[in-house]
């Protein structure tokens, strides 16, 4: 089977799950062969981190880029999925970071630049983003977006930029980004 | 906390919904996400009469998740192009709709395991002699793995690099008190084409006491009524606002003027359960494409 197919399946039976959990679905039953049911279907939102973004090795005094189309090892794109209601409307927003730092609280700038994500709704990938998908985008001003339609689902593709100066202390530096999913039309 | 196994079979429910459920954690517990978080309801409606509610949070991963619950407030905004968002606001809140400061959740802080789900209460207290009409505010779902990835590069002598990828949803509740009025007025319609596409402005205004919550359905046609393409979105308009349908522009086999009928409507929405649908009015208009 293909995997496209397999997440399309586990999504649908994660979504009646949820569904049942939550007591948002309702059905009643009248006997074998009689019975009669009712149900609001409600399609959960779900916000997934699928691949970090990955700057791989990093040296004093290099900047080092990692286009939203990266797909390698060692460099890649953030890939994000938002699940949900087929063409619903969605808002994303990214709170990013200016800096990483280190356990010493040294820092080192981190940049994202205007024109380095991609909202994807129709299935592709980082490197091959579906048609109508909006590319080229600014993470701080994204444009208001929908659910895919063929799988229920948006990838969101983030690249990034670090700058270490010529003194970055050698380490391990974190930062955190941040997607918000909003629904539009509730 | 809860699993997603136990309680299945505790209310009395069909064989169909047992059968499911357990096919549902098989294929959950197979399911190998990475971080990610799922909210359900998408929308919670509270009000005098019923003033509590819950959430399910669920973690589909395979590994535990850090999920922390806020408040904040936050309606669907739009710009002179219609563009749509909704922008949270953490503090400063002056809107007197707010309910940001008088609805608690509970727990507000939880780790959900992997492939675990947890219920968030909701709780109401609103201030006395609160005025007819609906309240607003947005419970957020913050997600983030507990245990942290390593360091996407392990360069010792070097520069290490880790971002922590949390994830937010901010889901709209509702809280409704007296008389509840749903009304909405279509102020102004212009249809305008340009190389690409073509683009209908519609300018409302929420002349009721809730938020309307519709469809919004535009129909692109010919000079000769041959329908050429249909667009469609969910509507939830709380006071003014401007939204932007879009249809690509026809191939020249196509004979202009086009036109667009638009129609808004309250019936049909699947991801509101109906008894919490407060029924407005609908809209039929129709706009020539200059």
């Amino acid at each position: 089977m293909k995997p496209v197919l397999i997440k399309e399946i586990i999504l649908f039976i994660i979504t009646v799950n949820m569904i049942l959990l939550s007591g948002i679905g309702s059905a009643s039953g009248q006997g074998i062969g009689t019975g009669s049911a009712s149900a609001t279907i409600v399609t959960p939102l779900s916000v997934s981190a699928d691949t970090q973004l990955k700057f791989g090795n990093v040296s004093q005094g290099v900047p080092k880029k990692v286009n939203r189309t990266a797909t390698g090892v060692d460099t890649t794109a953030a890939i994000f999925s938002v699940s949900g209601e087929d063409l619903a409307g969605i808002t994303i927003q990214f709170t990013l970071p200016q800096y990483m730092y280190n356990s010493s609280g040294d820092q080192m700038q981190i940049i994202f630049e205007n024109d380095n994500c991609t909202i994807d709704s129709l299935a592709g990938t980082p490197d091959s983003p579906g048609g109508g998908a909006w590319v080229g985008e600014n993470p701080y001003n994204l444009p208001g977006a929908n659910i895919g339609a063929t799988n229920g689902s948006t990838s969101i593709y983030l690249g990034g930029k670090v700058v270490p100066s010529m003194q970055q202390a050698a380490g391990s530096y974190s930062a955190d980004i941040v997607i918000s999913v909003a629904y539009d039309g509730t | 906390m809860k699993k997603l196994i136990p309680d299945l079979f505790k209310n009395g429910t069909t064989s169909m919904k047992s059968i499911i459920i357990i096919i549902t954690s098989v294929f959950v517990f197979i399911f190998e996400a990475s971080a990610a978080v799922m909210v359900a309801p998408t929308v919670v409606f509270l009000s005098a009469q019923k003033r509590t509610d819950r959430i399910i949070v669920q973690n589909p991963s395979d590994k535990p998740s850090e999920v922390s619950i806020r408040f904040s407030y936050g309606l669907p905004l739009t710009d002179s192009l219609g563009n749509i968002k909704v922008e949270l606001q953490d503090s400063l809140i002056t809107d007197p709709k707010s309910a940001t400061d008088w609805i608690q959740a509970f727990p507000r802080k939880v780790i959900v395991p992997a492939m675990g789900s947890q219920i968030i209460r909701l709780v109401a207290r609103p201030p006395k002699d609160l005025p007819d009409g609906e309240y607003w505010t947005r419970i957020v779902v913050s997600s983030k793995e507990t245990e942290e990835a390593a360091p996407a590069s392990e360069n010792l002598d070097g520069i290490s690099t880790q971002i922590n990828l949390i994830m937010q949803m901010a889901i709209m509740v509702k809280y409704r008190t007296g008389e509840l009025v749903s009304n909405l007025e279509l102020v102004d319609v212009k249809a305008n084409s340009s190389d690409e596409l073509i683009k209908v402005l519609l300018d409302f205004n929420n002349i009721g006491n809730v938020s309307y919550m519709g469809i919004l359905t535009g129909t692109l046609f010919d000079a000769d009524g041959k329908e050429i393409s249909k667009n469609r979105v969910n509507l939830a308009v709380y006071r003014d606002m401007r939204r932007c349908l879009d249809f690509v522009k026809p191939d020249e086999t196509y004979k202009t003027p086009y036109k667009v009928e638009l129609f808004i409507t309250p019936d049909g929405r699947i991801d509101v359960p109906p008894e919490d649908m407060i029924k407005g009015n609908k809209i039929s208009y129709s706009v020539i494409v200059e």
